[in-house]
């Protein structure tokens, strides 16, 4: 079906949504040029292309693109396409070039996009090839912005900065990287890439969705507790893969308390769900370290920072805590893949890296004993709503009871605001036509 | 057992074979029961990975992470086993590998012998049938007359491939 503005804006009432912005190809056809094709997409991070000639390849929705850095030292993000015939130029994932050269006619291009040479140009003497016009190179997308190491690009000329896209919800990205004893954060060797038979707004609803760990995850908080039981003594603090899987396991009383923020750009974050502050001996010398960097009343203010996740709308996750980012690539209507990156806090002890390690093991890796239970729960919300039961979702919990709060929305932690609001954002896209 | 001329090849190959037949058959604690109290299991998530420190792992698990996923996979409220991931483990090209140590990630198990093996595992659930396969190696040590795996590692051809979740053991 074609869609218009009006029928677009009809799909979302104040507190549930039509199911076919889940399930209808069309709809996810338009979200790619009016929401991918718009808003200010995670690319990657600097330390990803540390020196000049490096790259990397990946997607922004599913146009194919090259982060590289340029012989000056700047980044760039560049249509994986080439000027001539339209091959795509880089084949594999990662890499160090001088040029970038297509496989099929050998014509090469700076690291910068540029073109550099093609074979016999005297071929081209008095045609309209114009060697200075960009769309004969690897063509840049519109706008690319850093904040803090973390690239971010649009394909759009228009529209607000990246500053003012993050908004306030950029304090979850300082948050990661003051947590590095030197302000700087560095990507560890390899990703999880995870595939699900979902939605991609689907993973993005579930990240502030307090009503499902104590469902969802029964079976690995129970893993955690039936382990501590047959192996440790009453009391004994919990070894960190137990850490990470047992407080999912809460009453609903512990995630009412947490609070969620919802950024009318489509961000939100909820608290924190860990004590942020250990006593083990790794995080006591990870403090001395912050300590030793930013003085005792720096090192405080950073560490009483407490958030979990932080969804910037729409393909990244920031677990700014546990130095981890979570990229949605979306597929198709109903497949999305996830990039999972984790970060090593520069400056910050081994063995405090270590505990990064397990974080990523135990929750984030497709192997993980925490995701595979949450990526059977999207597929099945994709599964289920094909059925033609009712066309409307729920996502009424604590509607009309949200606080203003500066910049943001605020409520408990156990209302559906931030769907609510990624809800409103997602409209506003959808209904501006080109 | 320490020198390889004296190793019985074929003992070797029936204690892997009997490994793979656990996992087929989810045999869990008779197959934690072949791996020593200071176990390693490592499957790396990129080719020649060099250790499980500098680069993520899709397994990276001491003996306690194993059992908690044991208690996972067979806890009633696992509802992603609802309909139960079925494997089937072919095994072949049983060899020793005297440079086995090299392979070992710095982890430096205490073992007596590298066995190096090629594996494919088939793997069903739901609809589909997904297909594992590549290099493995056993670090064994002799524990009071029998051999116990202190250290698997198995090195995935589609180790850095966009996969779906993977559940149980490869």
């Amino acid at each position: 079906m074609r869609y218009d503005a009006a029928t677009i804006a009809s799909l979302v009432e104040p507190d549930r949504i039509h199911r076919s912005i889940y399930v209808d190809p069309a709809l996810f056809e338009l979200e790619m040029e009016r929401i991918f094709g718009r808003a200010w997409i995670y690319v990657g991070h600097e330390s990803q292309v540390k020196s000049p000639g490096d790259y990397i390849a990946t997607s922004i929705g599913r146009q194919p693109v090259v982060m590289s850095r340029h012989a000056d030292g700047k980044i760039h993000v560049l249509f994986n396409r080439c000027g001539h015939r339209g091959a795509k130029v880089v084949g594999n994932r990662e890499g160090n070039v001088k040029f970038f050269r297509c496989c099929y006619h050998g014509w090469t291009f700076k690291t910068d996009g540029s073109l550099l040479a093609m074979p016999v140009r005297s071929g081209y003497e008095g045609t309209s090839l114009d060697t200075s016009d960009p769309r004969y190179g690897m063509m840049k997308v519109p706008r690319v912005e850093t904040y803090r190491g973390f690239v971010f690009a649009s394909l759009s000329e228009e529209g607000p900065d990246l500053e003012t896209y993050l908004g306030d919800a950029r304090s979850s990205i300082d948050d990661m990287v003051d947590r590095s004893p030197e302000g700087a954060l560095e990507v560890v060797g390899g990703c999880f890439r995870v595939v699900f038979r979902a939605n991609w707004k689907i993973f993005l609803e579930n990240l502030n969705d307090t009503m499902h760990p104590m469902v969802v995850h029964e079976s690995s908080v129970k893993a955690g507790e039936i382990w501590a039981k047959e192996h440790l003594p009453e009391g004994a603090p919990d070894p960190l893969p137990i850490r990470f899987t047992r407080n999912n396991g809460f009453p609903y009383a512990f995630w009412e308390k947490l609070t969620l923020k919802a950024h009318p750009n489509g961000h939100s974050f909820m608290g924190g769900i860990f004590p942020p502050r250990r006593t083990d001996p790794v995080f006591l010398e990870y403090i001395a370290a912050m300590e030793k960097a930013y003085g005792k009343e720096r090192t405080e203010e950073i560490l009483s920072v407490d958030r979990h996740n932080t969804i910037f709308y729409p393909n990244v996750s920031f677990q700014s805590g546990y130095q981890q980012v979570r990229v949605i690539r979306p597929l198709a209507v109903d497949r999305t893949q996830m990039d999972v990156y984790a970060f090593r806090l520069k400056g910050a002890p081994d063995e405090f890296y270590k505990h990064t390690l397990i974080y990523s093991n135990v929750v984030n890796a497709p192997s993980s004993i925490v995701m595979p239970d949450d990526h059977e729960a999207y597929n099945r919300v994709q599964e289920g709503l094909v059925a033609q039961a009712s066309d409307w979702v729920s996502l009424q919990r604590d509607a009309g009871r949200d606080r203003e709060d500066g910049e943001w929305k605020s409520a408990i932690g156990t209302s559906e605001l931030p769907m609510r609001n990624q809800y409103h954002t997602w409209v506003r896209y959808m209904t501006q036509e080109a | 057992m320490a020198v390889a001329g004296a190793v019985d090849l074929r003992e070797v190959e029936e204690f892997l074979y009997r490994e793979a037949m656990l996992l087929d058959e989810k045999r869990w604690q008779e197959w934690l029961a072949l791996y020593t109290e200071d176990c390693f299991y490592w499957v790396p998530s990129v080719v020649g990975q060099k250790d499980p420190v500098n680069t993520v792992s899709l397994y990276a698990e001491e003996r306690m992470r194993m059992e908690m996923r044991v208690i996972r996979i067979t806890h009633p409220r696992a509802f992603s086993q609802d309909f139960p991931t079925r494997m089937s483990h072919l095994l072949g090209n049983v060899m020793l590998d005297p440079d086995g140590a090299q392979a070992d990630g710095g982890m430096s198990p205490k073992a007596d012998l590298v066995v190096r093996s090629s594996v494919h595992i088939l793997e069903f659930r739901k609809e589909e049938q997904r297909l594992f396969g590549g290099t493995q190696r056993h670090w064994l040590r002799r524990v009071g007359g029998e051999w116990k795996i202190a250290m698997k590692r198995i090195d995935l051809l589609n180790c850095d491939a966009p996969m779906e979740v993977v559940q149980l053991f490869l």
